[in-house]
């Protein structure tokens, strides 16, 4: 349903191609890092989906938890199987939208507003984004923090002092517009 | 003694205990160059199998080793230095899409055959493969 969805947003109607306004990644990079004295722990994605519609400012990401690595498997291991629950969540969302962007070349500081879905539970987010237009491409950076409990993420007090209360999520986006 | 035979099996204990911690967290990642792949199949027939059933699908082929063949439609050098590429299915937009190992392959080129394995990850419009090597 998700997949049927994110098509019709990238389609323009009755054609199957893009529509201008639209623009996409399917290699999104995606980072999370905790910070303790104990360990820094780091996970990269560099397969999420975007879809930006400059016209309207409605934004949609999606990504498989699966598809993060890190530097040791054991924490690639932990991160799957007993916080995100890879098996029962495997995917991570965002559908909101962009304020204040016009479509001129140059950077532009916005606010990205909209639900954040991780580990099945949503949330209303509102985070800073810079987002560049550079001819027929948009660059976008958006860094914010995450706290796990808040999606219903448990951690075990044996680890508590090695996990971060909050995640720094820093996400890099080369956004293409396809042209008919 | 009896204390001293006490002492030196708690020490063994706890060597032995901190060794496996060690080996544990240290571990490696999986390798697919060193697995052998659950299953051999084109790219067209593991999108269609997803797209068919994604539970199913990903009850077979999840988190196991897949080896992939198919036709370049996009290849690309990410920012960190990953190289992926994404197999044609005839659709007009998503594939398989696979990132390879690092230092990944160069001078990938759209058009041209391929046969891979990684890990299948699973299905986000595209279905994703991680940690690949080329097989052919």
């Amino acid at each position: 349903m998700k997949r049927i969805s994110l098509i019709i947003t990238l389609l323009s109607i009755g054609t199957l191609t893009f529509a201008q306004g639209k623009f996409f990644t399917r290699s999104g990079n995606v980072k999370f890092f905790s910070s303790t004295p104990m360990e820094n722990i780091e996970g990269k994605n560099n397969g999420a989906i975007c879809v930006f519609d400059t016209e309207t400012g409605a934004v949609e990401m999606s990504m498989l938890n699966t598809s993060f690595e890190f530097e040791k498997a054991l924490m690639q291991e932990h991160f799957n199987e007993n916080y995100m629950e890879s098996a029962k969540f495997p995917k991570s969302t965002f559908k909101g939208s962009v304020k204040n962007f016009q479509m001129k070349k140059g950077k532009h500081e916005v606010e990205i507003s909209g639900d954040l879905t991780i580990h099945g539970v949503t949330k209303k987010v509102t985070v800073p984004a810079t987002l560049e237009v550079i001819g027929d491409a948009i660059a976008a950076t958006c860094v914010f923090k995450v706290k796990p409990e808040d999606h219903g993420i448990k951690i075990p007090g044996m680890v508590r002092d090695n996990i971060a209360e909050f995640m720094d999520i820093t996400i890099n986006l080369d956004l293409q517009a396809h042209k008919k | 003694m009896k204390i001293k035979i006490i002492l030196a099996v708690i020490a063994i204990l706890v060597i032995a205990g901190g060794t496996i911690a060690y080996l544990q967290y240290n571990k490696p990642h999986r390798d697919a160059a060193d697995e052998k792949p659950a299953a051999e199949l084109t790219a067209y027939q593991l999108f269609a199998s997803f797209s068919n059933n994604e539970a199913e699908t990903m009850a077979l082929y999840g988190n196991k080793i897949v080896q992939v063949s198919g036709i370049i439609m996009e290849a690309s050098t990410l920012p960190d230095g990953s190289v992926q590429v994404v197999l044609d299915v005839n659709d007009p937009i998503f594939g398989v899409k696979a990132t390879f190992q690092t230092p990944g392959p160069e001078n990938l080129v759209a058009g041209t055959d391929i046969t891979i394995k990684g890990i299948c990850s699973g299905f986000n419009s595209d279905v994703e493969l991680t940690g690949c090597v080329i097989v052919q």
